[in-house]
């Protein structure tokens, strides 16, 4: 079993980002993402990176933590590519059979980056929010749509649950694989039907706990009273400061500078 | 089994990096029966997983039988001849019958049919359970202490020249404890070398010859029991007890009593409060 922070889990350190609603940081990286679809050139994505590289000194993450997240990405981006590179229009380099576009290669490339930059930039979201905060938020900026029957309070509840509960079912399946390894499992086998059913020893406690759990937390959400959203008062009431405001309006201003900048006959 | 400045690491190199173990140096012997001691979170449970190859050091070095961890032996080979049991080890039961979710690390080991059985056999003879009524069950049709009970036999069948056990005793009642007790008893005395965990001083002082006391990622103490209690006040501090009849002996030794002690068991100390009574009345 592999330990340590994976792709966007919180890094937790003081700093104004973090100190953000999160709200509006939801917000923001929506803005973001419709600002950066609408670059168009090269120099627009160079200063939305920077605006990332911003970020990232304020929030005092390191923005490798961040890049981390485009890896799984790789073989698309480089699909992608090729895709764009053989299937564009004229005018074609000709390198013996094969025609590679010129504004392919360069449709290419800014789907490509445009893509890095995303998955880069929504990182932020999740590396400087808890979990805790974000389902929060979500809950908050679902509210509007209970009118049109959005459950938003029970997608919520099932959020923060299943948040909850990855770190005490890792920790369990942890447990579990180190006490079967201990009694002479082994799980490197290189057959695949080997190696499926060798995890048996592990799913079968792993989902009798999780069965049991789950009962466990039924019934203490039933004996605490628990009957949904209604009327429901909270202990962590998300606040909306000056400052927070202050930043989603300015920042939401940077960002259509971004895309009107992105959108200029530059390189 | 020797750990030579043994330091581990959580989470290395993250925000989160924790230093759960610090420059440990420890020599389990052949036979020995030790009790590892400790308040939560001061490592015990880091420490044991060394000693089969499930973590490996960040820094330091294991050797078994004078070879080296990892180097010369395989963490798969360690755990034929060291026997790791969890806490709450019944949690890790599988198969549809007891006798099958005994055998599975045997079937592991490639062995089958005969051999597996007279070993699953035998080691729930060792646990003291009886084979014809318990071996078609299906653990899950078990009482917690018997369910652990199986759990520990799955460990025993493989036939380990070493014990090592986290918390086994915690969350029974006392005939589950000594059901337990009596096994490692037992074992011990066929030669096993036994190693548990715990935070029960009471049950450490009947059995263990040697308690080692973990605090903070460090040992602090690594002595006989009865030379360790002596340090009562430290104990304390650090959030331990200590057992209730090695305290009557100190007691009794404020008051100007003369006791000598080779052993903190309930029975021993009766023996020596009695003699010093004893004597002081005929005085
Ligand atoms: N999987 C883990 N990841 C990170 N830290 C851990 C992990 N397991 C234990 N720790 C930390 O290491 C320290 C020692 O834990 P542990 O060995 O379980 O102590 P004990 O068994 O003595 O209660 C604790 O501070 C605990 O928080
Ligand atoms: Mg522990």
């Amino acid at each position: 079993m592999r330990f340590g922070l994976t792709i966007g889990e919180y890094y937790p350190v003081d700093s104004p980002v973090h100190a953000l609603d999160p709200r509006v940081k939801i917000l923001l990286v929506l803005v973001f993402t419709i600002a950066v679809f609408a670059v168009v050139n090269f120099s627009g994505l160079t200063a939305a990176a920077a605006l990332i590289v911003g970020v990232a000194l304020v929030s005092r993450v390191p923005i490798r933590l961040a890049v981390k997240g485009v890896r799984p990405l790789l073989y698309l981006l480089a699909l992608t590519f090729i895709i764009h590179l053989f299937t564009g229009a004229k005018p074609w380099i000709e390198l013996g059979p094969l025609h590679i576009s010129v504004p392919g290669a360069r449709s290419g490339a800014l789907v490509g980056i445009r893509l890095v930059i995303l998955v880069v930039g929504a990182a932020f979201l999740t590396l400087t929010s808890t979990p805790i905060e974000l389902t929060d938020a979500i809950e908050s900026l679902l509210a509007p749509l209970k009118k049109v029957r959005v459950p938003a309070h029970e997608i919520a509840m099932m959020m923060t649950i299943a948040l909850r509960f990855i770190p005490t079912l890792a920790a369990e399946t942890d447990k579990i694989v180190k006490a079967q390894a201990s009694r002479g499992a082994r799980f490197e086998s290189s057959n695949p039907v080997t190696r499926a059913r060798s995890f048996i020893p592990v799913l079968v406690p792993l989902f009798l706990s999780v069965f049991r759990r789950a009962d466990e937390l039924a019934e203490a959400m039933e004996a605490r009273a628990y009957r949904g959203g209604e009327g429901r008062t909270r202990m962590r009431r998300l606040e909306m400061k000056g400052r927070d405001v202050l930043t989603l309006i300015s920042a939401t201003a940077v960002f259509a500078g971004l895309a009107w900048f992105g959108r200029l006959p530059l390189v | 089994m020797e750990m030579a400045n043994v330091t581990f690491e959580y989470l290395p190199g993250t925000p989160l990096a924790h230093t759960a173990l610090t420059d440990i140096n420890l020599t389990i012997s052949e036979g020995d029966f030790i009790a590892l001691v400790g308040p939560t979170g001061s490592g015990k449970s880091t420490l044991i997983q060394h000693l089969n190859g499930l973590l490996t050091p960040t820094s330091g070095s294991l050797s078994f039988r004078g070879r080296r961890v990892g180097v010369d032996v395989s963490p798969l080979e360690l755990r034929r001849e060291i026997g790791l049991i969890f806490q709450f080890p019944e949690s890790q039961l599988f198969e549809h019958t007891v006798a099958d979710d005994i055998g599975f690390g045997l079937r592991r080991q490639g062995l089958t049919g005969p051999e597996v059985a007279s070993r699953v056999e035998n080691a729930l003879l060792q646990v003291g359970l009886d084979y014809a009524h318990y071996a078609q069950r299906s653990p899950f049709s078990l009482s917690g202490g018997e369910q652990r009970l199986v759990a520990i036999a799955g460990v025993l069948a493989m036939r380990p020249r070493f014990l090592v056990l986290d918390e086994p005793t915690s969350g029974l009642d006392a005939r589950g404890k000594a059901a337990i007790f009596d096994c490692l008893d037992r074992l011990n005395s066929d030669g096993v070398a036994i190693l548990m965990v715990t935070h029960s001083m009471d049950e450490v002082a009947e059995s263990a010859r040697r308690i080692i006391v973990l605090n903070e990622g460090k040992i602090v103490l690594d002595d006989k029991p009865e030379r360790i209690f002596a340090h009562a006040s430290f104990l304390r501090g650090i959030g331990l007890d200590i057992p209730k009849a090695a305290e009557l002996v100190y007691k009794l030794r404020e008051k100007g009593f003369e006791i000598e002690l080779d052993s903190v068991s309930v029975r021993s100390v009766v023996d020596s409060v009695a003699a010093a009574v004893k004597e002081r009345c005929a005085n």
